[in-house]
């Protein structure tokens, strides 16, 4: 939580001669980091942020204390003021008022009847002071409430007494359904968990730390009050805050756990404030209710732990002196052995030695901490961890050096994104929380999401050659989804760039044994404008045009190329050098050969069969095509000897006549 | 042909060579096996001896009379420049290449400094289950720190033991499932994901990528968790970027900080033009927390925290790299809106 703290303010409670913003640059670098200083006429504000264990410090009393503990370290002299309380003198006024608490729910609650109280403007110093850190002034009996939580960081709360008919404030748990309307004038159905105040006679006055109800609250016309302070279970103040959306500061701090102690300092002080406003108050007896006090907390300490966790060298002097400054009272009883007390107001947060030894480490000062690095055993990445980055990272580059470009899209897509590629939604997993209908549903196919890019890129680029490495997430029953990096390509050039860029990809990667497939896998692309990508019969991605359909329902103007593959089956065929094949010292006769493919038969598995025809061919190169005339050409190389040029187009005559072709 | 002839020939040829392949095609034609002055020598065999003495000498002299001249030509083309046939000045063939997203780019860096210190790169789940995010490590089921991780939800049942399915708003999720795998230390990992947080903003976008360092050792202090973060910052930013360490709270890390470095668009003042700087707050960014891995996540993992203890951090790797010189965003929704006017700039 970010709270503001009014320089002047905390001057009340701190002596020194530290400026505004020697405080945030100290303040940030050993306790609470404040993050601006905004000017206000001769005062300065400082955005404090308070860590959700320290809500000691979220007041000014809070931030001072700190201060004092700080400062000094770097050469400022700062010393705590502590509030000056007097004495409270009682005319033990007989004016009706029961409390019905429970401590189950309730830790702790303070509660006195003031009579006689008008309803005005506040004087000008708590006006200014609350305006100045952000908190609307109302009138002098609401501002004093909220004057002392910033002060002292304890919320508190005023009754119109009048308004209780039956002079009794007791704590219950809420019924199911039943509601209140608080002050904001909002009504909120309850939980059989949520904790309220009741009047004694089933009407609910107050959600207590959280706000006040409409029915009990102080107007105009108020004569009379009860200044009222709760300590009630931060767990429940915080489920029902949460639920009810009810985000007050009050239930902001209440629900970090403020020590009950407090509670006592934070009374005396309103009842202070209410006299100094009008000494002629007349009160009830002070009622405090505090069954289960907090005890004290002592942690015992070792020396040499401690400077073996921090890494550093520290004196029990030097500690003792660390920890006094933060109120911890320390007592040695032997050389190595601190006895530490924690003071009341951190009995939520320190409870161990862990804990003593961050307060240690950071008022020493991080930054005066050296910096050693570790010297470790080796440890070993698992082979298959170590073999997926490496290649993911070398196809990133090959892609970019064949002129992709890679994009990271969110992991979650619109239905309406889905819906144009005929997805169904309920395939997807689906975010009960989203923040935009944008981010829905996350991906199983990063083609949608490459598809959009190509989208609203038109007419930024010509030629869009675009690539994305992702995790898809796939649905499992029970169980967390299956996580599958894909690497998917999108292209509007056309299908033999893609083709060309992939087949250069596997070349590279030295997966020799690819084949593309004419076949339908993927309901995103064309039926009959897809190849099924395959190693050893086992399909490892696929590539085609986008579905037609799909392209017009996102608008695009140009046809849309794309492929997709698991990229864990493109890393297990990967290989990082290619088998060696000594190079023939006879010569080679290149001859070109221009047939037609048979129908229902692809290239791959046509080439392989001339492979197979003859012993002498080395190897074969596409070299053109026209309308469905192919030009391959064919190397011949006789292993034993020379071949001639006759020898070589002999074997070609006897290759079109096994593979039927017509001759020249 | 006799002396005279060849000498006005050669003469010719070398007034019109202006290069040093003209003049090796010179020597070849005069002074090489099928050149002409070794055609001069074949008329030698029909001579008296004496005529060959007597010749033979002449033709050696002449011989050196070209070897002189076509050295002469050669000697004035090195000390000569001639003016190119081309226009050396217009612009080359410049090959279509691609382009890698920034984050893609950081990430390599960051593995590499990493691997350097001996951590190696892992990857977990990135939809995974609330125990994992928060429960093993020390944030119990309305705990208020969980605030500070905001999740999105998956629509799906709850497991009985781990609750609810997220999208992992940490990569801390890893680490106790780094411990479960490793299960005796040493453990030095770097965990680099996909993160999610429902904030959509100049400075937030709702899915970004953290890296996560853990090291679990015998005696691993704060010095060395100071001295792996100073060394990561030192080979990425340089040296030129200012570095503070703040206190900061998290549930599973005891002592925690947060690693501030000096902003890079406002230069560490807190203002652009007068205007308060829309990335950071007062001139230094938030790179990410750290702190010594807390007891009950040693425990949580199945580490003995008495013989143990270990540090992690966790940065964000947009911030990073945009904290690096140079790169001054000041909307960073335009990583992932896949504008090819913005990918094709890295």
């Amino acid at each position: 939580m970010t709270i503001k703290i009014s320089y002047n303010w905390l001057l009340d409670y701190l002596d020194t001669k530290a400026t505004a913003s020697d405080l945030q640059k100290y303040l940030s670098l050993c306790g609470p980091s404040i993050e601006h200083i905004t000017r206000i006429g001769s005062d300065y504000i400082l955005d404090t942020e308070i860590t959700s264990n320290r809500v000691d410090m979220a007041s000014h009393i809070g931030v001072a204390r700190e201060a004092a503990a700080i400062l000094p370290r770097f050469g400022l002299e700062a010393k705590f003021k502590p509030l000056e309380l007097l004495k409270i003198n009682i005319p033990n006024n007989p004016i009706p008022l029961k409390i019905i608490s429970d401590k189950s729910l309730c830790r702790r609650i303070m509660a006195v009847v003031i009579d006689k109280v008008s309803v005005r403007q506040s004087e000008q110093q708590i006006k200014n002071r609350l305006e100045s850190v952000g908190v609307r002034s109302l009138n002098n009996i609401i501002d004093i409430t909220n004057y002392i939580m910033l002060e002292t960081g304890q919320p508190t709360h005023v009754f119109d007494y009048d308004k209780i008919q039956t002079h009794i404030i007791q704590i219950r748990l809420a019924k199911k359904n039943e509601t209140i309307t608080t002050l904001d004038n909002k009504t909120h159905k309850l939980n059989s968990d949520d904790i309220v105040i009741d009047d004694g006679n089933g009407l609910i006055i107050d959600l207590p730390g959280i706000m006040g109800a409409k029915n009990s609250a102080v107007t105009k016309d108020t004569t009379k009050i009860i200044f009222f302070i709760d300590s009630i279970d931060p767990l429940s103040i915080r489920k029902t805050s949460m639920r009810l959306g009810i985000r007050t500061l009050a239930a902001t701090i209440n629900e970090k756990n403020p020590s009950p102690d407090l509670v006592k300092l934070a009374f005396n002080r309103g009842v202070q404030l209410f006299q100094k406003q009008n000494k002629y108050h007349l009160l009830s007896r002070p009622f405090d209710d505090y069954p289960v006090e907090q005890p004290i907390k002592k942690i015992s300490i070792n020396v040499d732990q401690i400077s073996t966790k921090i890494g550093l060298s520290l004196s029990a002097q030097e500690i003792s002196r660390i920890l006094e400054s933060l109120d911890f009272e320390t007592v040695s009883s032997n050389p190595k052995i601190l006895q530490v007390k924690v003071p009341y107001f951190r009995y939520s947060d320190i409870d161990s030695q862990d804990d003593i030894i961050e307060e240690i480490a950071r008022i020493y000062g991080y930054f005066r901490i050296p910096s050693i690095i570790q010297r470790t055993e080796i440890v070993y990445q698992p082979k298959a961890e170590e073999k997926i980055f490496n290649e993911e990272l070398k196809i990133k580059y090959l892609l970019k050096y064949l002129g992709c470009h890679e994009t990271f899209n969110y992991s979650l897509v619109s239905k309406q994104l889905l819906k144009s590629m005929d997805l169904k939604a309920d395939r997807h997993l689906r975010l009960s929380n989203t923040i935009s209908s944008d981010i829905e549903y996350l991906r199983t196919s990063l083609i949608p999401s490459l598809v959009k890019n190509c989208k609203d890129n038109e007419g930024k680029k010509d030629d869009l050659r675009l690539f994305e490495i992702a995790k898809t997430y796939h649905y499992k029953v029970g169980q967390l989804p299956d996580e599958k990096r894909y690497l998917t390509l999108a292209t509007n050039t056309n299908y033999y760039d893609l083709k060309g860029i992939l087949e250069t990809v596997f070349d590279q990667l030295k997966i020799k044994d690819i084949i593309f497939v004419k076949g339908h896998e993927n309901s995103l692309l064309s039926a009959n404008y897809q190849v099924s990508i395959q190693s050893k019969k086992q399909t490892i991605g696929c590539l085609g045009q986008l579905n037609e359909k799909y392209r017009v329902n996102v608008k695009l103007k140009k046809p849309i190329f794309c492929a997709e593959f698991d990229l864990e089956h493109i890393v297990q065929l990967a290989k990082p050098i290619s088998a060696f094949i000594p190079m023939s010292s006879h010569a080679t006769v290149k001859l070109d050969l221009t047939f037609i493919i048979p129908k229902k038969m692809g290239y791959d598995d046509y080439i392989q069969q001339i492979e197979k025809t003859s012993s002498l061919i080395t190897n074969i190169e596409f070299i053109s095509h026209y309308q469905n005339k192919i030009t391959i050409r064919i190397s011949f190389t006789n292993p034993l000897k020379n071949i001639t040029e006759n020898e070589a187009m002999t074997e070609l005559t006897r290759i079109r006549g096994v593979m039927d072709l017509p001759s020249v | 042909m006799n002396f005279t002839d060849v000498e006005l020939h050669l003469d010719a040829d070398l007034a019109s060579t202006k290069n040093l392949t003209e003049i090796q095609n010179l020597q070849i034609k005069y002074l090489g096996r099928k050149g002409i002055i070794n055609k001069l020598l074949d008329n030698l065999s029909k001579l008296s001896t004496e005529q060959k003495k007597k010749q033979g000498k002449a033709i050696n002299d002449f011989k050196s009379l070209i070897e002189n001249k076509i050295k002469l030509r050669q000697k004035l083309i090195l000390h000569t420049s001639f003016e190119s046939e081309i226009d050396l000045t217009l612009p080359g063939k410049k090959r279509q290449i691609g382009s890698l997203h920034i984050v893609t780019l950081a990430i390599e860096e960051i593995v590499r400094i990493f691997k350097t210190l001996g951590f190696i790169r892992m990857s977990y789940p990135e939809v995974d289950w609330e125990y994992f995010a928060f429960e093993s490590l020390n944030m119990p089921v309305n705990h208020p720190a969980r605030d500070d991780f905001e999740s999105f939800f998956i629509d799906f049942p709850r497991h009985a033991k781990y609750g609810r399915l997220l999208l992992t708003p940490h990569t801390s999720s890893g680490q106790v499932r780094e411990m479960k795998r490793v299960k005796t230390p040493p453990i030095k990992m770097i965990n680099i994901a996909r993160t999610y947080r429902p904030n959509w903003d100049a400075s937030h976008t709702p899915m970004f990528h953290q890296f996560e360092g853990l090291c679990i050792d015998k005696n691993i202090n704060i010095t060395n968790l100071k001295g792996t973060i100073d060394y990561f910052v030192h080979e990425f930013f340089g040296e030129d970027r200012e570095i503070r360490l703040r206190p900061f709270h998290f549930q599973f890390t005891e002592p925690s900080f947060e690693v501030d470095i000096s902003c890079s668009v406002c230069n560490g003042t807190g203002n652009v033009k007068n205007i308060k700087c829309k990335l950071c707050k007062s001139g230094w960014l938030e790179l990410g927390g750290a702190g010594m891995v807390h007891p009950f996540v040693l425990k949580s993992g199945g580490i003995d925290p008495v013989g143990y203890s270990g540090f992690a951090f966790g940065f964000g790797v947009e911030r990073v790299m945009m904290m690096k010189s140079g790169l001054k965003l000041d909307d960073i929704r335009i990583l992932y809106a896949g504008d090819i006017r913005f990918l094709e700039q890295f």
